[in-house]
């Protein structure tokens, strides 16, 4: 289950009393944010990844770039595909399932039918896709090698280890922090003279042509798109605006803006979900806070990366994978 | 052999999109704010609880609600019903012939987050609402156009829901002018408007479901460079206009069916007797 509390009545008014009062359960104000920790580089075999974790939400996203051909629609672009999975121990016997259970905990993206939560992981991917991953961020051209032949297929594994509120926001913190560590190697397409024409059954086609990789690490291009947005969730709870919200506070919350905002401070994207309607004045309000507390976060997040060591794996002493 | 030459008639290539500025037109004479001719129709479906035909220009949706029905399973797992959507493009509704599972996949999605929170599912308590959607033709504007099928459809039903919520879909992309950048504001795209500008990421968009005896916000997806206050207030400004227009419409769609079916009723006795 996403979010593991079941609050009681008299929690429950204890926290929106709280929130009333601009207090909150841990001690932060309404707009203030949790540390997060991020780490970068930590799956060798993959061209970048990361690993975010705020109290209890913990998030591993791996970005793997293979060759492919271009989209046939779209013969100058690169390809980019999200995947979100819950991982078992986060949904355990099909606890995502049904609609209503989500409304009680207030959780992002509603539940879905099936049994194993596929269909809300999808719906999750689909939805980080659509708000983090703009045209405006991401420029698909420049994820093309050689137009109608070659082009990166980017795909972006996020794994949901742990769920303790705010997983749409640790989601894309972990894919900013892993597409930034993604270098994409540098590749030479063989010249137009090498094409083999070869007669097949249709009529004449043209085989690819070669391409060579070179495999060394610092060969490679950083990722173009440097400044992938992040998603920062707001809930209404008691028509108070509460920023990177707890498990407990989720399940409180009518309402969720959730804005996708950039380096600049720009709001990229919009969506709302839960159970209340909200007023277009407070949703403005909410637009301007978002913008001021994305910069913040990416500030932080930057300065962390900045500290790891740009682009370089991280080595350090761990006892395991796990180890934190 | 002459079977085998048929072809279609080409169909009409739609000129070339454009963006007016004042008074000039769009590509198919309405202005920037201009919505395309709405129709709607409650019953279609007879077999169904409650159905409804939403049509915006040429973008067609059929929706059809059944239920609520009971479910162990629900009464098990939750305190409250469950609001069960499934959308589907018909074959003929886009020009290609791709598979729009993933589309329609991410429609459901938005629309059962929306539904659920619409319709008072705690008050159906053990129980599945199928909703049902068909999108007969895309020529924009889907998401909107579904919602308000299903919104009608809801309605026809006799569901419990919060309010006759509508939505729509504007847009808004800057346009370099010869002072400054300036900001073009468009409301409810066609096909060939939405790939000219939406696919190349110049326009941002944003879909708002709004409550249209009051004016809370109750759906809102958007996504583009400038959803910044300022133009976050016009859109949510115009929504509010266009929203209240369809409701209107929806209400007096209902009223007529409903009066419809009570002059049908004792008619209907009559003949029985």
């Amino acid at each position: 289950m996403l979010s593991q509390s079941t609050l009681s009545p008299a929690e429950r008014r204890f926290l929106e009393d709280g929130v009333r009062q601009g207090f909150r359960n841990d001690g932060r104000g309404l707009l203030d944010y949790r540390p997060y920790t991020v780490e970068t580089g930590i799956l060798p075999s993959t061209s970048g990844s990361s690993r975010v974790r705020s109290f209890g939400t913990d998030v591993l996203c791996a970005v793997k770039v293979d060759m492919g051909s271009p989209p046939a629609d779209k013969p100058d672009e690169g390809v980019v595909s999200v995947n979100v999975e819950c991982s078992a121990s986060v949904a355990p016997h099909g606890e995502l399932e049904g609609g209503s259970s989500s409304r009680a905990t207030g959780r992002v993206g509603g539940g879905r039918r099936d049994d194993s939560g596929e269909g809300w992981s999808a719906y999750l991917g689909a939805l980080l896709d659509d708000l983090c991953l703009p045209p405006c961020a991401l420029d698909k051209k420049a994820l093309c090698v050689s137009p109608h032949v070659y082009a990166w297929h980017v795909n972006v594994d996020i794994l949901l280890l742990n769920a303790a509120g705010g997983v749409l926001d640790a989601m894309s913190l972990a894919m900013r922090s892993a597409l930034r560590d993604t270098t994409l190697p540098s590749v030479s397409v063989g010249s137009r003279d090498e094409w083999e024409e070869e007669d097949t059954a249709d009529g004449v086609q043209q085989s690819k042509p070669p391409f060579d990789v070179d495999e060394r690490p610092t060969a490679g291009t950083p990722f173009p798109a440097q400044d992938i947005p992040v998603c920062v969730t707001v809930g209404q709870v008691c028509s108070h605006y509460v920023w990177d919200m707890s498990s407990e506070e989720e399940s409180c919350a009518e309402a969720q803006v959730t804005v996708a905002v950039d380096r600049n401070g720009r709001c990229v994207a919009v969506h709302k979900s839960g159970m209340a309607s909200i007023d277009p004045t407070g949703l403005l309000q909410v637009l301007k806070d978002a913008g001021r507390v994305g910069v913040e976060l990416i500030k932080k997040l930057e300065a962390a990366m900045a500290k790891l060591g740009t682009g370089q794996p991280v080595v350090r002493e761990r006892l395991g994978f796990m180890a934190a | 052999m002459d079977a085998a030459t048929y072809r279609p008639l080409p169909p009409d290539v739609p000129p070339a999109p454009t963006v007016s500025f004042g008074a000039a037109e769009r590509s198919d004479g309405r202005t920037n704010e201009d919505v395309r001719d709405i129709e709607m129709q409650t019953g279609p479906i007879s077999s169904a609880v409650g159905s409804a035909f939403f049509q915006i220009g040429k973008t067609k949706a059929l929706s059809a609600v059944y239920g609520p029905r009971q479910s162990m399973r629900q009464a098990r797992t939750s305190s409250s019903g469950a609001v069960n959507i499934d959308l589907k493009f018909a074959p003929f509704a886009v020009p290609s012939r791709t598979s729009m599972a993933e589309r329609e996949r991410y429609l459901v999605g938005m629309l059962s987050e929306a539904f659920e929170s619409i319709i008072l599912v705690e008050r159906y308590a053990k129980s599945v609402i199928d909703i049902t959607c068909i999108v007969l033709e895309d020529d924009g504007g889907v998401l909107s156009a579904c919602f308000n099928a299903i919104s009608l459809a809801a309605a026809h039903a006799g569901l419990e829901m919060t309010d006759i919520v509508t939505a729509t879909s504007l847009y808004c992309m800057e346009v370099p002018s010869d002072t400054s950048q300036n900001v073009v504001y468009l409301s409810d795209l066609t096909a060939a408007e939405e790939a000219c500008w939406l696919s190349s990421g110049q326009c941002t968009e944003m879909h708002v479901g709004i409550a249209t005896s009051g004016s809370s916000i109750c759906f809102l997806h958007g996504t583009g460079s400038l959803l910044n206050p300022t133009c976050a207030e016009q859109l949510l400004g115009r929504a509010e206009e266009i929203c209240r227009a369809i409701g209107k419409e929806m209400r007096a769609c209902l009223k007529a069916a409903y009066a419809a079916s009570q002059n049908a009723a004792p008619a209907k006795t009559t003949a029985t007797e």
